[in-house]
């Protein structure tokens, strides 16, 4: 007997009793019709004829709340275990009517063995149908209780943030308009003005200009020799010069300019590119130390753009001057070499010509010939001697004339400098910290709205879990209980009638039957209450004082809200 | 505050004034160095002396000694040297009997451009003119040529010069003789002794035509025979014939040396 107790285990099958919350332990008849249909011992979504499995809960919404999610698990675990037991009942049925007991015709005065353990496991059952109903109301009014607390939480600290919020809205508000009222003082112009006369910086520019034409013009004149033609004409014009004139020298530059024009136009556009860009640059390096953002803060929009053009101009003039300076520097330094080889090769072709001369030559007309050439070449021999001569002077002085290059350029920045003039006081606009206080407070209005919504989200939440702990708080959800009573008891009539089947007799007719079913079921309190969590009431109550002051810090329609609203959205 | 300068009223003006008193005084001394120019004679030259054509007859015979001829060359470098812009130069190498032909070279130098101011091209012109005309003195007057010379056609050569002379232009032409004037062709030859021609021998070919015309041309002779009696007859006989050519050859222009450039014109 005791080996066979054993063997049931406390549910009468050798397993431990199972829960809902266990599939894998859940107990399904391998013989039923819907086994295959089962995937890891699950049972399938459709409810189960009577006596086969039984629906598994879980394959419905697991969300739902109230009682009803609490109360139709623990039905389908008390429903479960009932099956065990009824299913106990019939193989001890059947066990028994093998073994042809009870006799019928032999009274029992005591239960029989079968019945006292299915009675045993029915008030087993429905005693812990009862505690498990009561556990789970209770875990699921403290969970509510919990997510109270969780989202009062958060919305005590969304309301903290709102003040902070509002604070913060208040202080720069205050800020701006303190700001307003200072600028409501008269303005300074926003402007400078030349330090030179136009007359001053003309003439400054011109001599500037003329000095390094005359400076650099010889240069690119060595450099850039004439063409035969070209040449043979600026001697011409240069041999009609009258030289005993005071105006033969301008003359004689004139001419020289006139026939030169590559070398002259190289140079002229050397000397405008220099004093351009180093009047631009002086007029930027003005623009930049005369006004600055910090002095000025109306116009510091207007005062940084106008920096931001003036160094532009600043670095493409100083690339230019530079790279200007240093072509000049290095057409001086080569010009030298060129200069002494045509030297060179004119005294080449005088010699040759003087050993061609010194032939006894009786023909006056060759003669006549030969002496002209020879008197050509030496004066175009004696041109080039002074002009390598001025080629070698100016390559040994390259640095020094470079550095009178580079001091003419500082020159034309001064005068920039001094020219330069500029007023910007119709450019005024909003004093830039009013516009980033403004911008402040738009960002913390954005926040403003989104914390709210939160806040708002928080306290729906944390109503929503007072509700339920409340609707909680009010149910009676062992109100079914004679439900069960009614279905534990039909156990050892279940036992009974299947013993008679299986013997072919009439349950009546067996007198171990005669005595009805001994079941002491235990009582229920269905009209038991739960008690309310004990920080619930102070949970509510802070949630209460909350939502006021969410009321209370709620912003003001603004007239950025809409489209605020819409960008939260 | 920026520096500002201001100018008064009156030194705008006084500014004004300044700078129309200094375009004033430009322009007037260009207008009169243009007034200078132009008030100038367009003939005149640096030294006075109107363009001239020298015709230059040089005799390299063999009669001719290398110290005349070192002379004549002395003489043409000297002459090369006193050259002005306007100036023409012609050198005739004596004609020589039984030839027609005799080696001649010409040129001459542009007159100034705007006289009497001459240019730094002109001046270059000039010393090339006379560096040419030296040059050529030395081809012509050849010490080693006249070796082989051994026959003297003056007459030719003075119808050569007044073919010269026509085309003088608006100069006036001195013929310059650097010869002993001793004509030697078979048909005068002067060499010889008492073979010197009487005045109707130059009257029968000025009638005949056969003077050349040298109307207004000045003859120099440089390198006649003057010590021996031979000379004066010589001067005789050539000053008849060139007064039957228009012109004259006295005796103040027949000169046997000759250094200075200025005894080749006619006073």
């Amino acid at each position: 007997m005791a080996a066979w107790w054993k063997s049931f285990g406390s549910n009468g099958n050798g397993r431990a009793p199972s829960t809902a919350a266990e599939p894998e332990d859940r107990l399904v008849p391998a013989y039923s019709p819907h086994f295959d249909q089962m995937e890891g011992g699950r049972a399938p979504a459709f409810p189960a004829p009577a006596g086969d499995a039984v629906p598994d809960p879980s394959f419905e919404e697991t969300d739902a709340a109230g009682v009803h999610a609490i109360t139709k698990k623990t039905d389908y675990w008390f429903e479960r275990e009932m099956h065990v037991v009824e299913r106990e009942a019939e193989r001890l049925a059947a066990e028994w009517a093998q073994k042809g007991l009870p006799r019928h015709d032999v009274p029992r005065t005591e239960p029989l063995e079968p019945e006292q353990v299915l009675a045993k496991l029915c008030e087993k059952t429905l005693g812990d149908w009862r505690q498990r109903v009561v556990t789970k109301m209770r875990d699921a009014i403290e969970s509510a209780n919990q997510q109270v607390g969780e989202h009062v939480a958060a919305l005590r600290v969304k309301v903290s943030r709102l003040e902070t919020f509002a604070h913060d809205l208040a202080d720069r508000e205050d800020r701006i308009e303190r700001i307003k009222k200072e600028l409501e003082r008269p303005v300074q112009p926003v402007r400078y003005d030349r330090i030179l006369p136009a007359g001053v910086f003309w003439a400054g520019a011109a001599m500037l200009a003329l000095v390094e034409f005359v400076a650099n013009f010889p240069v690119f004149r060595l450099m850039l020799p004439m063409n035969a033609r070209l040449a043979q004409l600026a001697g011409r014009a240069a041999e009609n010069v009258d030289d005993t004139r005071l105006t033969a020298g301008p003359n004689m530059m004139l001419i020289e300019l006139s026939t030169h024009i590559e070398a002259a136009v190289v140079a002229l556009v050397a000397v405008t590119i220099l004093v351009i860009l180093g009047k631009t640059i002086g007029n930027g390096i003005r623009a930049i130390l005369a006004l600055k953002p910090e002095e000025h803060p109306l116009a510091s929009t207007a005062i940084r753009s106008s920096h931001r053009q003036h160094r532009l101009l600043i670095q493409v003039g100083t690339v230019g001057i530079l790279f200007v300076l240093a072509f000049l520097f290095m057409a001086r330094a080569g010009i030298g070499d060129a200069a002494r080889a045509r030297v060179a090769a004119t005294d080449v072709e005088l010699a040759r010509g003087r050993a061609a001369a010194a032939i006894d030559n009786r023909d006056p007309g060759a003669v006549v010939q030969a002496g002209r050439r020879i008197r050509d070449l030496e004066r175009r021999a004696a041109i080039q001697a002074e002009d390598a001569a001025y080629a070698t002077t100016v390559e040994q002085n390259n640095v020094p004339i470079a550095m009178l290059n580079f001091a003419l350029v500082l020159a034309a920045v001064v005068l920039g400098f001094c020219f330069a003039k500029d007023d910007l006081t119709a450019r005024l606009g909003e004093h830039p910290d009013v516009v980033k206080l403004r911008q402040q407070c738009l960002d913390i209005r954005r926040d403003q709205i989104l914390v709210t919504h939160e806040a708002r989200a928080a306290a729906g939440e944390a109503n929503l879990a007072i509700s339920t702990i409340q609707h909680l708080l009010g149910a009676r959800p062992l109100r079914s209980w004679d439900g069960k009573v009614k279905r534990i008891e039909s156990v050892i009539p279940r036992f009974r009638g299947e013993n008679a089947r299986q013997r072919g007799l009439d349950p009546a007719s067996i007198r171990a039957f005669d005595a009805p079913p001994a079941m002491a079921v235990p009582t229920i309190d269905v009209e038991q209450q739960f008690t309310e969590p004990a920080e619930f009431a102070r949970l509510c109550e802070e949630k209460r004082e909350l939502v006021l002051a969410l009321d209370r810090l709620t912003p003001r329609r603004h007239a950025d809200a809409d489209s605020l609203e819409a960008a939260v959205a | 505050m920026p520096i500002r300068w201001r100018q008064p009223l009156r030194n705008r003006q006084l500014i004004r004034a300044v700078a129309t008193a200094a375009s004033v005084a430009i322009a007037g001394a260009g207008c009169a160095g243009e007034a200078q120019v132009k008030g100038s004679t367009p003939d005149a030259r640096p030294d006075g002396r109107p363009p001239t054509q020298y015709i230059i007859g040089v005799d390299i015979s063999a009669s001719r000694t290398s110290q005349e001829l070192a002379d004549a060359r002395m003489l043409l470098r000297t002459l090369a040297a006193t050259l002005q812009p306007g100036d023409e130069v012609v050198f005739i190498e004596t004609f020589r009997a039984g030839t027609d032909q005799a080696r001649e070279w010409s040129d001459s130098l542009p007159a100034l451009r705007r006289p009497p101011n001459m240019s730094g091209g002109e001046r270059r012109q000039r010393e090339d003119f006379q560096a040419d005309v030296k040059a050529v003195a030395q081809v012509f007057v050849d010490s080693m040529r006249s070796k082989s010379i051994y026959t003297t056609d003056i007459v030719s050569t003075l119808w050569r010069a007044a073919d010269h002379a026509r085309a003088a232009g608006q100069r006036s032409t001195t013929i310059i003789l650097l010869s002993d004037m001793l004509n030697a062709t078979p048909e005068l030859n002067m060499e010889r002794a008492g073979s010197l021609p009487d005045r109707s021998w130059i009257s029968s070919r000025q009638a005949a035509g056969r003077v050349p015309r040298l109307d207004g041309v000045c003859v120099v002779v440089v390198g006649a025979e003057l010590r021996s009696a031979r000379g004066p007859r010589v001067q005789a006989f050539w000053d008849a014939y060139f007064r039957a050519a228009g012109t004259e050859l006295p005796v103040t222009r027949f000169h046997s040396m000759v250094t200075d450039p200025g005894e080749l014109r006619c006073r």
